[in-house]
């Protein structure tokens, strides 16, 4: 039993206790760093790979200047960073305590306790808590996961050779471990999302390579549903078996280790024993902090991952200024300069601190269950703008994709695309331009100021890691989206409250390519609001289904049998993956009751649909046009390109225009690719909702232009993952060739090679660059393979305007 | 959006050729000199200039097809304008030569001109008619695919042929040696009965007949089946070849008959205007 007393007391040696420690002992206050290991930062040491690379993101923040003159942290191997922590605590005499694990901490500021393991009390008058979440690793929460052979982290990928390893998880724990494993093993990456969103640029150049080479086998989209042991002698020699849930249905496969890099949970039992409440009752919740990094316990504070930031140089940041709070030094934090700059895009907030108040204050999405430290990395990665009346934010039809608040004043939605002045205003705390977090599809309104406003962009990359970490902000998110959506699309006319009922009642709900989201006859139950993918519609004519029309995300369907109280008309199928917001019958039935001039409104498309239906019907071979052409996966596209080969003379005009316009490469192959009813689809670029391509570019050079071409920029390293992942072949690794001299110096003197002839590569092992179709961006007069067709059998098309398409059924 | 060179923009050329049609007429039938109408009159110079730069307009289609860079219309637009002011210059040039014709360059522009036309007619029926026939024939392959395809079967007929016997083997290895398409510019464009194909049918189907073991018939019939499907193969790819000589034959005669047009043009022009 000791009696003394220290100013403060650090709990966890890890890189949030290592920067309060120091900058403790730098001021000479009297202090103690318990660890409960021999070894300092012992996730670090234990958890990471021998030699694993240890990174310092992020990069925009550097380390507190004061502290990296005591403890430096820069980018190297998990041997030097640790070294050089050793040596600061050693310079500054800090005073660890190793092999001391805190089991409980009592009292509040000016008199905690701490009681170890070993049955001492320490008492302190504040208390750091830096303990992270890397010791309590999340578990799959499936039947088998703690069978022997699952296993939370991987100590040395040497280890292992010639095993079927099945790593989950898309940070950057699961690549390390993944890459380093795939060298020797077969190593399947299982991907909740779409995408490694939350992966470093280095880490999703590894991962990508790997996949897009074959030395490793992505799942994506999927999870885990069944862990068991199996008997090796019937199992390929393996000890167990893993059920995949994927997109595509179950698969199985047989394994000998799998490692759940799923994140880690914080040890919740041990921090609500201090008297540290949670926010909610959800695992991936974490205690709320105050600006300053104290809990909701007078004197105890908490940095580093357990309050939010995973990250090192985050958490040593954090170490250092909770000290220098409790010591009331000056701090200066390390965003400070960044938000700044920031702010001076709108001068109506003077200081950061304006900016972070307007925000909490004027947005209800940001000020319950947010910190303001939160707060301030969502400034520092987006953008503010100020804004005039009637200045554009974006317009209709835009393919940019970022997330729009308002923090000042309002803005309108043009309604009517013919009528600039008819606007339906989205006032102050109000989001706008959520569709684009779902959906790659473009922007359906114009959006412009109304009076002076002040926006403030999130990046969808940004927002969706920002939701991501915040369940209860994904949650109010999502509620809105739905009442959101609503509005948007079938009532603008409607308040908020009018549709509390009806947002309550809808739901989410998914479609696997192909499957039906209802059939012609059945009971109307819900009209579907499209938020991803797309649909067609069919009837049955004669024993046949027939596509009668085709309908994009941002539609909706199912309104016509709902408003007039009748079974479903047509037949609903999902063409791609797809995801729709159910709105069920009575609560909507309700809404029109109250809302005459809605249920007016839905009942004249009404007309408009069904005589479209019936046009459509009578033409069945524009349905089956339809239908091909969904089948050759232009569902998911935005922009087609289409040859009628009744009309196309096989002069190859589109593709040599296109070799003419860019560098002598043709990104289409018209020939190739299959024809229906005289509708040919050639091999070219069909710029999808979602682009496959873009999933995986290490150097982030494939991008949408705002009109919605996808296009890869100069940035290319020439690694081929969006080739390997564009499931239609349109993009090819090319050397760029040389300009061609001009068309009557040819014609006349015949000069250098004809215009659209193959010409010889500028040089020998020319650096190959990925080229696809960018739709003639920087082309005025549009692309070049339309304009150079002489008979008009070259196409470019959105997948809605297939109707307009006139087939020959000779053809067929 | 979905529109052909013939029905562009709603059919904008053919209606303002038709305009300048019609306007011709009621100009050449309003208009009463004191001499026979010919090119020497207001209106014979006014439609003989409309004609010339017509004529121009319609020679820079050449120019502007392989300009992939222009941004002046699109080629359809073009072609379109192409086709319905050339169709127009029927009437621009017979009426400017005010039915005046005889053994003079004048008359060699204007017998030019016609021809020129009436080549493009047949080169628009062919743009018409022939596209569909080349995506019927193909079957959903690329000539490629065919070309593999025949290559795949010769070597399927050679494995077969093996086990038949060493004469069969060696009829099947002519006819595959022998296996060409295409040739002559006459060859291309007209299609012909394969004698050595019906030959070599008729040959191993006098062996089938005769065959009397089950085994070596089974062999001589999938033989057969081979080599049919080969053939009917070998055909395609010469129907391919006859199509696409089809829409381009005609330019060998439109091109060559505009470029001496052109010197026509400019012959009747400087004559008119110097030794008049």
């Amino acid at each position: 039993m000791s009696e003394e007393t220290v100013k403060i007391a650090i709990v966890g040696s890890g890189p949030g206790g290592i920067g309060a420690a120091v900058e403790a002992a730098s001021l000479g206050v009297s202090h103690v760093l318990f660890e409960a290991t021999e070894e300092l930062s012992n996730t670090i040491f234990r958890y990471y790979q021998k030699g694993k690379y240890v990174e310092d993101n992020p990069k925009e923040i550097d380390l507190q200047r004061q502290l990296s003159e005591k403890v430096n942290f820069v980018a190297g191997a998990r041997e030097q960073v640790l070294g050089e922590w050793r040596r600061g605590i050693e310079d500054q005499r800090v005073n660890v305590r190793y092999r001391t694990e805190i089991t409980a901490i009592s009292g509040s500021r000016g008199s905690f306790q701490l009681a170890t393991a070993a049955g001492e009390t320490v008492h302190a008058e504040q208390v750091v808590m830096g303990i992270g979440m890397q010791g309590n690793p999340r578990k799959l929460g499936v039947e088998g996961q703690d069978l022997p052979f699952v296993k939370a982290y991987l100590e040395d990928a040497a280890e292992h050779a010639d095993k079927t390893i099945v790593v989950v998880g898309a940070g950057n724990a699961a690549i390390e471990d993944a890459v380093a494993l795939a060298a020797a093993n077969e190593v399947i990456i299982v991907n909740r999302g779409n995408e490694f969103s939350r992966a470093s640029a280095k880490n999703l150049n590894d991962v990508t390579r790997a996949i897009g080479s074959g030395n490793m086998q992505c799942f994506y989209g999927s999870s885990v549903a069944q862990v068991i042991e199996a008997d090796p002698e019937e199992n390929d020699g393996h000890p167990g078996k893993i059920t995949l849930k994927t997109p595509n249905g179950p698969v199985e496969k047989p394994v000998d280790m799998i490692i759940t890099r799923i994140g880690a949970v914080a040890p919740r039992k041990f921090v609500e024993s201090c008297g540290i409440e949670f926010p909610s009752q959800d695992a991936s919740a974490i205690p709320q902090i105050s600006d300053e990094y104290e809990s909701n316990v007078d004197g105890l504070y908490i940095v580093g991952a357990l309050a939010g930031y995973p990250l090192i140089k985050q958490a040593m940041n954090q170490g250092y200024e909770a000290v220098r709070f409790i010591c009331k030094e000056p701090v200066v934090r390390s965003d400070e300069p960044l938000l700044k700059a920031k702010i001076k895009a709108a001068p109506a907030f003077p200081t950061v601190a304006d900016a972070l108040a307007a925000i909490r204050n004027n947005v209800p999405i940001f000020s319950e269950g947010i910190t303001t430290l939160q707060l301030r990395e969502l400034l520092l990665y987006s953008t503010l703008h100020q804004m005039q009346d009637g200045e554009v934010v974006f317009e209709k039809d835009d393919y940019t994709n970022s997330f729009f608040s308002i923090i000042h004043g309002s803005v309108g939605v043009r309604i009517d695309p013919n009528d600039a002045a008819k606007l339906f205003t989205i006032a102050q705390g109000n989001f706008f331009g959520e569709m684009g977090l779902l959906s790659g599809r473009p922007r359906s309104a114009t959006i412009v100021a109304s009076g002076e406003c002040v926006l403030l962009e999130t990046p969808r990359r940004t927002m969706l890691k920002f939701i991501r970490s915040t369940e209860s902000l994904r949650r109010t998110i999502d509620d809105r989206f739905l009442a959101r959506a609503i509005q948007t699309q079938i009532a603008p006319n409607i308040g908020s409250e009018d549709l509390e009922d009806l947002a309550a009642a809808a739901a989410i709900r998914q479609f696997a390519p192909g499957e039906y989201l209802y059939k012609e006859g059945d009971e109307a139950n819900h009209i579907h609001l499209l938020r991803v993918g797309s649909v067609t519609l069919s009837r049955q004519l004669e024993g046949e289904e027939v596509v009668v029309s085709y309908l994009p995300a941002g539609k909706y369907v199912g309104e016509i049998e709902v408003v007039n109280d009748i079974a479903r008309v047509v037949s609903v199928k999902a063409t791609v993956q797809t995801e729709t917001i159910a709105l069920p019958r009575s609560p909507f039935r309700r809404l029109l009751a109250t809302n005459p001039e809605l249920a007016a409104s839905l009942e004249a498309q009404f007309d408009d649909r069904l005589t479209q239906f019936v046009r459509m019907a009578n033409e069945p071979v524009k349905g089956h046009v339809i239908s091909y052409l969904v089948d050759q996966g232009l569902g998911e596209a935005t922009n087609v390109l289409v040859i009628d080969e009744g009309l196309c003379i096989r002069c190859d005009f589109c593709e040599k225009a296109c070799a003419e316009t860019h560098d002598g490469f043709s990104r289409l192959n018209r020939e190739a690719g299959p024809t229906f009813a005289s509708m040919h689809v050639p091999i070219a670029c069909r710029h999808c909702e979602n682009p496959h391509c873009m999933k995986d570019c290490p150097p982030d050079a494939i991008n949408r232009a705002p009109n919605g071409e996808v296009f890869i920029n100069d940035d290319c390293i020439g690694c081929g993952n969006c080739q390997a992942n564009c499931p239609y072949g349109v993009i090819q690794m090319a050397a760029l060739k040389p300009r061609r001299s001009g068309i009557l110096s040819w014609l006349l003197f015949g000069a250098g090679h004809a215009p659209g002839e193959h010409a010889p590569n500028r040089s020998e092992g020319a650096k190959k660059k990925a080229v696809k179709c960018d739709q003639c961006k920087d082309v005025p007069g549009g692309p070049a393979c339309v304009r150079a067709c002489p008979t008009g059998a070259a196409i470019r098309m959105s997948p809605e305007q297939f109707q307009t398409l006139k087939p020959r059924p000779e053809l067929a | 959006m979905h529109h052909s060179f013939v029905s562009h923009r709603n059919f904008h050329y053919f209606k303002i050729a038709l305009g300048l049609a019609l306007l011709s007429i009621a100009l050449y039938v309003g208009h009463a000199p004191s001499e026979p109408p010919n090119g020497g009159t207001w209106l014979g110079y006014t439609l003989g200039s409309l004609g010339a730069i017509i004529i121009v307009l319609l020679l820079w289609l050449g120019v502007r097809k392989r300009s992939f860079h222009s941004r002046l219309g699109t080629l359809a637009g073009w072609t379109s304008a192409h086709i319905y002011l050339g169709a127009a210059l029927i009437f621009i040039g017979t009426l400017h030569a005010g039915f005046q014709f005889g053994w003079n360059v004048h008359t060699l522009a204007y017998v030019l001109m016609i021809l020129v036309i009436v080549s493009g007619f047949y080169g628009v029926y062919m743009y018409y008619a022939v596209p569909a026939m080349v995506t019927e024939n193909r079957q959903q392959r690329s000539k490629r695919q065919m070309i593999e395809e025949i290559a795949e079967l010769d070597a399927r007929c050679l494995d077969i042929a093996e086990g038949v016997g060493e004469d069969i083997h060696e009829i099947v290895l002519k006819s595959v040696e022998a296996t060409q398409v295409g040739g002559s510019l006459q060859h291309q464009l007209t299609l012909r009965d394969n004698d050595a194909a019906k030959r070599v049918l008729g040959e191993i189907q006098n062996r089938l007949t005769q065959s009397i073991y089950p085994a070596q018939s089974q062999r001589l019939h999938d033989l057969l089946e081979a080599l049919r499907e080969k053939f009917v193969l070998v055909d395609r790819i010469e129907q391919d070849i006859r199509y696409r000589g089809l829409m381009r034959i005609w330019l060998y005669f439109h091109v060559p008959l505009s470029v001496a047009l052109l010197g026509a043009l400019i012959a009747h022009v400087f004559s008119v205007f110097f030794y008049w």
